[in-house]
């Protein structure tokens, strides 16, 4: 039987017949070939870009196996890097910050630590505990809170609307003048999700502006703080949780470190209240007192973490999953899928490393699971195009056929 | 080079005239200290010297606290290093996002020994103890964790490992070879207690002892005492132990992690002398 020297072309509408390795018509140009495969590959990274989204849910689990974070509620990669950026053998020690543990002291055992504290003339004292309902022999507790320089209590506040109210407070709200408040809420996108922001200040349906705990502190410490009221929003900042430790002193110690009070930001409450742990990006669970803590260290800062616009991580995340299809669509060897499957590799890899860079270098929060995602369906996506395609042809040339035939 | 012969002699004489910045901020199994010719551990708050030498045991970990740029610099390679280089060398690690990003990019979850919690939530809530112990209902200690350091102290010494009682608390052999303890909580919290032994032989194994308590911890309140004894002899190759804490316990899942990292004893961590838990045998 005479060989045949050309591969088996199949034909389409037009007669004109294809390559079936990539589907490029053969008579065509080079020129016109790399127009088509370009198309194509653009058609294929649109499928992966709409996949990503539609499959985005069970793949965050998936993302988290993958990178071996530890369960969350909801994985954003920034958490990824936070906990890479914390694990590093160098962290920050802010002293400019003190947390008092009073542990589980009831008001007699808070008001003798209050009075104590006073005496080791800290610059400000931020406590994180709300004395909502009256009890016996409150005076010594009062009298030792008016002793203390620069307080502030917490309030908590509730939605109405765009603004907010304020739903928790002391019983003597409003009866001290030394004393300013500052709301204790935290920014999350639900009750329990990772808390990663703090918020500015929160504008109240009366239209005055209450700052929130963190920032009412930084204003109360003298130091200098960039601060920013929003009438009409609530404005966050990234806390930075990675390489930072703040000093903790708990109250039976109080005596003895003294001097680590001096004229120092103090934050009193309790770190072992499991009615007041939030999950961070770096920690399963930490006290609302510690958060706190590293808000306002993040505050005093002065620096703040920018995020970065969503529109040039999506550029990253279809020009990453382009080359992965535009590979796929162009490399005619036999090593092609290996060639890919280590391509995608490389570029995961790239990714979470520029990712990092961009956080601890230059602090940026990127945020790239679309990217990884489109990188990871790329292939995915190249697959369905090309078995779409072979079924869409072959039901045309059954049809065609049948015609013929009728 | 004459101008920087200089410079690094000016640096080194005002390293070795000016007072200490720099002090070891925490200390984590066996690290010690050579300074001035004396070899001392290493403990926290112990003030150091640019020139001074630290020695890390395997599993070791030292943190070093400096005043001057307020940064706290670890360091877990074992080995003999001086504080400046420990510093310097940390420096640079912490510098290098590639391996940084690297260590962290494993197909797969973590294993146990990177776990870092001490308490968990209880996924349980039994209202017996929230009545018996309304503070400690929630929490518990980690199976994990409290494993891994019973693993450790097992290891160092299967047959004694005794340490000052914050309670008072008598144990021992009877006269017939039963065993038996007495426990007075002289606390001001709750304390959670099980008794566990290693059998003797080539290959050991931890169980729950005869005078354990299988079905969960003993829980003594403030002012109150337990007994317990067990009259049958029971073999003298045995070793049992007391292990109590502040907080309850799953003794099941710990025996399993214990007898796991017995196993695996060339992974065994460092004993991790912060942990709230006191070990006697008797």
């Amino acid at each position: 039987m005479e060989e045949h020297s050309r591969p088996h072309t199949e034909t389409v509408k037009t007669g004109t017949p294809v390559n079936p390795d990539n589907g490029v018509p053969e008579n065509t140009g080079p020129r016109r070939q790399r127009v088509f495969l370009l198309l194509k590959a653009s058609g294929i990274t649109a499928l992966a870009f709409l996949l990503s989204y539609l499959l985005t849910s069970p793949f965050t689990a998936t993302l988290s196996a993958l990178f071996s974070s530890p369960e969350k509620n909801d994985f954003k990669m920034s958490d990824l890097l936070c906990q890479i950026a914390d694990d590093r053998p160098v962290r920050d020690f802010d002293d400019r910050i003190v947390i008092l543990d009073i542990g589980n002291l009831d008001r007699p055992g808070i008001a003798e630590v209050f009075s104590i504290l006073a005496l080791c003339e800290p610059a400000a004292v931020a406590i994180d505990i709300n004395f909502e309902v009256p009890s016996d022999n409150d005076s010594t507790l009062l009298a030792a809170l008016s002793a203390l320089p620069n307080v502030i209590l917490p309030l908590g506040l509730r939605q109405k609307g765009n603004k907010f109210e304020i739903s928790e407070k002391p019983f003597f709200y409003g009866k001290f003048n030394n004393v300013k408040y500052g709301a204790a809420n935290f920014p999350t996108s639900r009750v329990g999700a990772t808390v990663r922001e703090y918020a500015e200040s929160f504008p109240l349906t009366d239209g005055s502006v209450l700052p929130s705990f963190p920032k009412a502190t930084a204003l109360a410490s003298g130091l200098k703080t960039d601060l920013k009221e929003n009438p009409d929003n609530v404005e966050t900042g990234f806390i930075r949780y990675h390489s930072k430790e703040i000093p903790l002193i708990h109250y039976e110690e109080l005596e003895e470190r003294a001097e680590q009070i001096f004229n120092k930001t103090v934050l009193v409450g309790t770190t072992t209240d499991a009615g007041d742990v939030y999950p961070t990006p770096i920690h399963s669970s930490l006290s609302g007192l510690e958060i706190h803590s590293y808000a306002l260290s993040t505050i005093l800062d002065g620096s703040r973490i920018e995020r970065l616009p969503k529109i040039i991580a999506d550029l990253i995340a279809v020009l990453s999953c382009f080359l992965i299809v535009w590979g796929a669509v162009g490399i005619k060897w036999g090593t092609r899928g290996l060639l890919l499957r280590f391509a995608q590799v490389v570029i995961l890899y790239l990714l979470v490393w520029i990712g990092y860079s961009l956080l601890v270098d230059y602090e940026i929060v990127s945020d790239f699971s679309q990217a990884i995602l489109m990188v990871t369906f790329g292939l995915f996506a190249f697959d369905l195009w090309t078995g779409s395609e072979v079924i869409v042809k072959w039901s045309k040339k059954k049809i065609n056929n049948y015609r013929t035939k009728h | 080079m004459k101008q920087r012969l200089l410079f690094f002699f000016c640096l080194l004489t005002l390293s070795l005239s000016v007072s200490a910045h720099y002090t070891i901020h925490s200390v984590s199994g066996d690290v010690k200290v050579e300074s001035g010719g004396k070899t001392l551990p290493a403990t926290k708050g112990m003030t150091v010297n640019a020139i001074d030498y630290i020695v890390i045991a395997k599993g070791a970990k030292v943190e070093i606290l400096n005043d001057l740029d307020k940064r706290i610099y670890t360091c877990i390679t074992p080995g003999r290093t001086s504080v400046t280089k420990l510093m310097i060398a940390a420096r640079g690690s912490a510098a290098d996002n590639t391996s940084s990003v690297a260590s962290r990019m494993t197909l797969g979850r973590k294993g146990g020994a990177d776990n870092k919690n001490v308490y968990v939530e209880k996924g349980m809530v039994r209202r017996s103890l929230a009545v018996y112990d309304p503070d400690g209902d929630t929490m518990e200690l980690d199976a994990e964790t409290l494993g891994r350091f019973l693993a450790a102290r097992i290891l160092a010494d299967p047959h004694d490992f005794s340490e000052e009682s914050p309670v008072k608390f008598n144990c021992g052999r009877l006269e017939n070879g039963g065993i038996g303890f007495k426990l007075e909580n002289t606390m001001q919290f709750p304390i959670y207690l099980n008794v566990l032994r290693v059998s003797g032989g080539q290959s050991p194994v931890v169980e729950i002892s005869q005078v354990g308590q299988p079905t969960g911890t003993y829980v003594v309140l403030p002012q109150q005492s337990l007994v317990r004894e067990h009259f049958p002899p029971v073999p003298k190759d045995e070793s049992h132990f007391i292990v109590m804490t502040n907080c309850q316990f799953d003794v099941d899942k710990v025996i399993e992690v214990i007898n796991k990292n017995m196993k695996d004893s060339s992974e065994s961590d460092s004993i991790d002398k912060d942990l709230p838990v006191y070990v006697a045998s008797f």
